[in-house]
């Protein structure tokens, strides 16, 4: 798209499909304030005194830390060390994406069937698992693809579960307050996951 | 960059997965623990 109709234009164009879908989602939102009448606090600090709240806080904090870091070194790892083009590159982020929208729907239906914490701590252990098994070993192009797909339908696992496992650890009457501190939560992690990565690799070792 | 430049970013991101995974096991183990002790609590009442 860059090549045929200018960076500029590019931009634009996803700033506007972003503008059509969010517009038409935030039409499409109900809530259901008013049946389950929930407390609604901004810092709830009685969650933070239990220790299943704080598990999932936790969860949270440490999981997209890996999720971060795959997200943004992924492409530059296939430029760098697997010596592919810029263009390659992209595609393997687009196979990330792929795999997103293929594995996001999956999980949510597992999620309904097995459980929702059986399945968020089986796929974020199977995410670990494919890093190791999969990404660092990789250095061709085709490895690497096979990694984007499998591990962008199960990365943003945190993104797909959160709320259902909010409601199922503190409740459904707590969950807009413990999703505010879930945002909270997610502030840090999604900021400094990549910096604190690459600083580890520009470290002397 | 050599063929390991990026090793220690791809071990904090595993680590960080797997590390998340035996947090999340262990909220499933106080999950099971508290659901006994309802259903233990609703038997006993029962009686």
């Amino acid at each position: 798209m860059i090549d045929n109709i200018s960076l500029p234009w590019s931009l634009r164009i996803i700033g506007l499909i972003a503008l059509v879908g969010n517009g038409v989602s935030t039409a499409l939102i109900r809530d259901r304030n008013h049946l389950v009448k929930p407390p609604q606090l901004g810092f709830a600090t009685h969650l933070l005194r239990r220790y299943d709240c704080m598990l999932l806080l936790s969860w949270a904090f440490v999981n997209l830390l890996g999720y971060m870091t795959v997200l943004y070194s992924l492409s530059s790892y296939a430029v760098q060390v697997a010596g592919l083009t810029q263009g390659q590159a992209g595609i393997l982020t687009a196979m990330l994406n792929l795999g997103t929208g293929l594995g996001r729907p999956c999980i949510g239906l597992a999620s309904d069937k097995m459980g929702r914490i059986e399945v968020a701590a089986v796929l974020t252990v199977t995410n670990g698992i494919v890093i190791f098994a999969i990404w660092i070993p990789a250095t061709s192009y085709g490895v690497l693809i096979l990694f984007s797909l499998i591990s962008g339908a199960m990365i943003g696992v945190y993104w797909m579960t959160v709320t259902p496992l909010c409601a199922e650890v503190a409740g459904l009457k707590e969950v807009p307050s413990f999703l505010s501190l879930q945002w909270l939560t997610a502030v840090l992690p999604t900021t400094f996951a990549e910096v604190c990565a690459r600083m580890l690799d520009r470290s002397p070792h | 960059m050599g063929r390991w430049g990026y090793l220690y970013a791809q071990l904090f991101a595993g680590l960080s997965y797997l590390v998340a995974g035996v947090i999340l096991f262990e909220l499933l183990r106080v999950k099971k623990m508290q659901k006994r002790k309802a259903q233990h609590q609703g038997m006993t009442r029962v009686r």
